[in-house]
């Protein structure tokens, strides 16, 4: 029997009395659901945390949860820990907001600002730079924030209330389950967790560069959009207008990517942390190769946590100056909100 | 809701547990698969029922009225025609005749832009239209009496495994079944079985895997410059349309299996047939076959004479172009199968060919190779690009097979191995050998492995989901 041989004009002798549960019918379903169960537990990168469906479900749906939110691309999203930042600064609730391969847009901005908790009294936004954000959106390359925001209220119910089990369906290949079979024969090592809070950590041995040369294709074809340069000022502006703070910062990675992104996206960092300033926004400048990076662009989970804490030591600097005149004039525009 | 979505296994589940317990009084069970069907239907947009519900209607009380006012029976088939095709016409075909019309005008210096009416394209609406209207005709000729209980048919109308990609099942055929309350025995649900898990592979392997590369040649802004890619493509597209659209056809046949109820064989591996004719009645059998008994014999079929019988052809298969979809491609489709089947009428050159030495097999691959030729006008997004595609593929001089094997993923290439293999398993009539046909313990253990294997490369090889292409339809 082949993959186009229906057998509809023939059928197969079977006994037609006797059990249900002795028919052949049943007993294939059942040799198949062990089959199933037998491979999807040879998964050989099995994710802890939320469910990855689950996870995107309920992060696209995200509104006045934080105090904090942390935007950006996948760098952000993998490299900038809130729990790494929370000890050291004033806000109770920091959530990451960053999407893979996203773009700043203001459909996007908007979303992160909605996060924000309207009766905070300490509200702020952490915008993570890299020049892959600032370009401008192509109709192939939408990102995955507009990918998920095209998500039907009934997929988001699906993937919220039946992660695991579209988890443990995800399509692998055998390759895939002799690995899981045999972790020592796989090529890497991946452990991903998927946090609540919106940071997916990931510890990936062993450490490559792959992402440079993905990038360098990238960019050669994509420059860095002073349209989307100017929106992400004018966001800027507007939220600091608005009592709320504004940081900014370029996410690191590895020395090669910096000189691979400085060469061919056409990004000029002091300018735009310039033009930043201008806008209200507060600058932190980030040493660019210090954190292990695991593919060359996006940070070692113990790294990210790293790098969380030197950010939330720079930010705290900032937060120990008295308020700025944009807080008092928040806080003359609520007095009665409490903290 | 899609056959292969989380949401309908779990449908499939529910329906299946209710249904042995409700199918065993007529109104219960046909009150069963009506609001069964409706919630599948409606999954999609809910305001698609309100279409179903008054094409229905129509048809419904239409039946009726010819059994009381036999006198005025063509009336009433009339109005039911033009009810049918006259929603087709508003949600298939409008804005195709603004679009036509706005450049007629222009073409006579007038500026008059009629704005495109925009309307969705309800799922399925060119199937169930023809099911619905199938039940009108047959009343009208007195192939059928009308049934009097609604929802006996709405029941035949909407019911679920088949009612948004076929197979169009006849009145005459279904609302019989429909009546009758069989118990599945253990030979039908293993059919069943063996019918949605080859559907499934069908579908979320074969199809999808080849949709990646097909999609991706297609939806490029500038076309790959290699003969050797675009005619790999084209292969892939025959197999993927192919297998998507057959895919679907298995599982709602496996689905109505388990249900008791019978509906017509789709297709019977059409990329074997020797000519054109015979590729004719292994495609889509169930629509060729309405199109012959509804409009190629109304219109005097071959008994006018060989000219006349043409002009009959041509006029079908037109119809059936336009029938896929409201744009110039689909005609150019039709043009093209019209065209072929003409020229073998003439010449008979499938039975010259068949007499040589090897000379069926050589008709096998001319007919395939002419079949993928007219698969780029149903696949192009434009005439344009289609002539684009054309250009590629007959420009030998620039085969690039290596730019070819980089651009075409390597699980895309693997399938084709696969089916291309299946067909020639078929064409070399392996499957009718022994052990294909034995019944031994053996054999009847190596099946229900195989098919439980193939359950679990189902799952976990699936390729990223896309909607079946006979949906738009």
């Amino acid at each position: 029997m082949t993959i186009t041989s229906m057998p509809s004009n023939t059928t197969n002798p079977q006994p037609r009395t006797g059990p249900w549960w002795a028919n052949r019918t049943f007993g294939t379903l059942v040799l198949a659901v062990v089959l199933m169960f037998v491979m999807g537990s040879l998964r050989p990168d099995k994710d802890v945390g939320m469910y990855p469906d689950e996870y995107w479900a309920r992060k696209i749906t995200w509104e006045r949860c934080a105090d904090a939110v942390l935007t950006g691309d996948s760098r952000v999203l993998i490299g900038v820990a809130p729990q790494g930042l929370g000890p050291m600064l004033p806000y109770r609730q920091i959530y990451n907001f960053a999407f893979v391969a996203n773009r700043y847009s203001a459909e996007y901005l908007d979303a992160a600002e909605k996060l924000l908790i309207p009766e905070s009294r300490r509200k702020a936004v952490f915008i993570g730079i890299t020049p892959h954000s600032l370009t401008g959106r192509t109709d192939d390359a939408m990102g995955h924030y507009l990918e998920l925001k095209k998500m039907s209220p009934r997929d988001i119910y699906v993937a919220t209330h039946f992660g695991g089990l579209m988890y443990f369906f995800q399509p692998m290949s055998l390759r895939d389950a002799f690995h899981g079979l045999f972790p020592s024969q796989a090529p890497t090592q991946t452990a991903r967790d998927y946090r609540a809070d919106g940071w997916v950590a990931v510890h990936k041995t062993p450490l490559v560069r792959h992402e440079v040369k993905r990038y360098r294709k990238i960019l050669a074809e994509r420059s860095v959009s002073q349209e989307v340069i100017d929106t992400v000022t004018a966001y800027v502006q507007r939220w600091t207008r608005q009592g709320i703070r504004v940081y900014g910062f370029i996410m690191p990675s590895c020395k090669e990517m910096v000189q691979v992104e400085l060469e061919l996206s056409g990004f000029d960092p002091e300018a735009f942390a310039a033009a930043f300033t201008e806008a209200g926004g507060r600058w932190i400048e980030t040493d660019l190769d210090a954190y292990e990076s695991f593919d060359g662009s996006h940070l070692q989970k113990e790294a990210a946590l790293r790098f969380s804490k030197d950010l939330a030591q720079a930010v705290s600097l900032y937060e120990q100056e008295t308020p700025s005149a944009a807080t008092s004039q928040a806080k003359a525009e609520s007095p009665d909100v409490s903290d | 809701m899609q056959f292969n979505s989380l949401i309908f296994i779990l449908f499939a589940g529910l329906f299946f547990a209710g249904w042995p317990v409700l199918k065993r009084r007529h109104t219960t069970r046909w009150v069963y698969l009506v609001v069964a069907s409706f919630i599948f239907y409606g999954w999609w947009d809910w305001r698609f029922l309100f279409l179903i519900i008054g094409s229905g209607l129509i048809d419904f009380f239409a039946g009726l009225a010819m059994q009381r006012y036999a006198a005025r029976r063509k009336l009433w088939l009339v109005l039911s025609i033009c009810g049918n095709v006259g929603s087709l016409a508003i949600f298939k075909y409008l804005d195709f005749g603004i679009g036509n019309l706005n450049w007629l005008l222009g073409a006579f210096g007038i500026d008059a832009q009629i704005p495109a009416t925009r309307l969705i394209l309800p799922v399925g609406i060119s199937f169930y239209t023809f099911q619905s209207m199938s039940y009108t005709i047959d009343v009208y000729r007195g192939l059928l009496q009308p049934t009097h209980n609604i929802f006996h048919f709405f029941a035949y109308l909407s019911l679920f495994p088949q009612l948004v990609a076929g197979p169009i099942v006849r009145a005459k055929d279904l609302l019989p079944q429909l009546e009758t309350v069989s118990e599945v025995s253990a030979d039908e649900r293993w059919d069943g079985l063996n019918l949605i898990v080859f559907g499934f592979f069908k579908k979320v392997v074969v199809a999808d895997t080849l949709a990646g590369t097909v999609n991706a040649a297609f939806a490029a802004p500038e076309l790959s410059p290699s003969a050797g890619y675009w005619w790999i493509v084209m292969v892939m597209f025959a197999f993927q349309i192919y297998c998507d659209f057959s895919g679907y056809s298995d599982i709602a046949r496996g689905l109505g299996k388990w249900m008791g109820y019978e509906f017509p064989v789709n297709f019977r591996n059409p990329y074997i047939a020797s000519s054109f004719q015979e590729f004719w009645q292994r495609w889509h059998i169930s629509l060729s076959t309405w199109f012959r008994d509804y409009v190629y014999i109304p219109l005097g079929g071959s008994r006018k004479g060989l000219l006349r019988n043409q002009v009959n052809l041509w006029i079908t298969m037109l119809i059936s172009g336009l029938w896929h979809g409201a744009a110039w491609h689909f005609i150019f489709w039709a043009i093209a199968h019209s065209f072929y089947l003409t020229v073998e009428r003439f010449t008979a050159w499938p039975q010259k060919l068949m007499r040589l030495p090897g000379g069926r097999h050589l008709a096998t691959l001319a007919v395939f190779v002419l079949t993928v030729l007219a698969w780029v006008f149903f696949r192009a997004q434009t005439f344009g690009q289609a002539l684009d595609v054309f250009r590629m593929m007959f420009d030998f001089g620039n085969l690039k097979f290596d730019l070819a094997y980089r651009l075409i993923d390597n699980n895309a290439r693997n399938v084709l191995l696969i089916i291309i293999g299946s067909q020639l398993f078929f064409h070399l009539g392996l499957d009718k050998g022994q052990w294909t046909a034995s019944r031994s313990r053996p054999k009847l253990a190596f099946d229900s492995v195989f098919i439980a294997v193939l359950i679990v490369i189902c799952v976990f090889n699936r390729a990223p989901s896309n909607v079946f292409i006979y949906f738009q339809f």
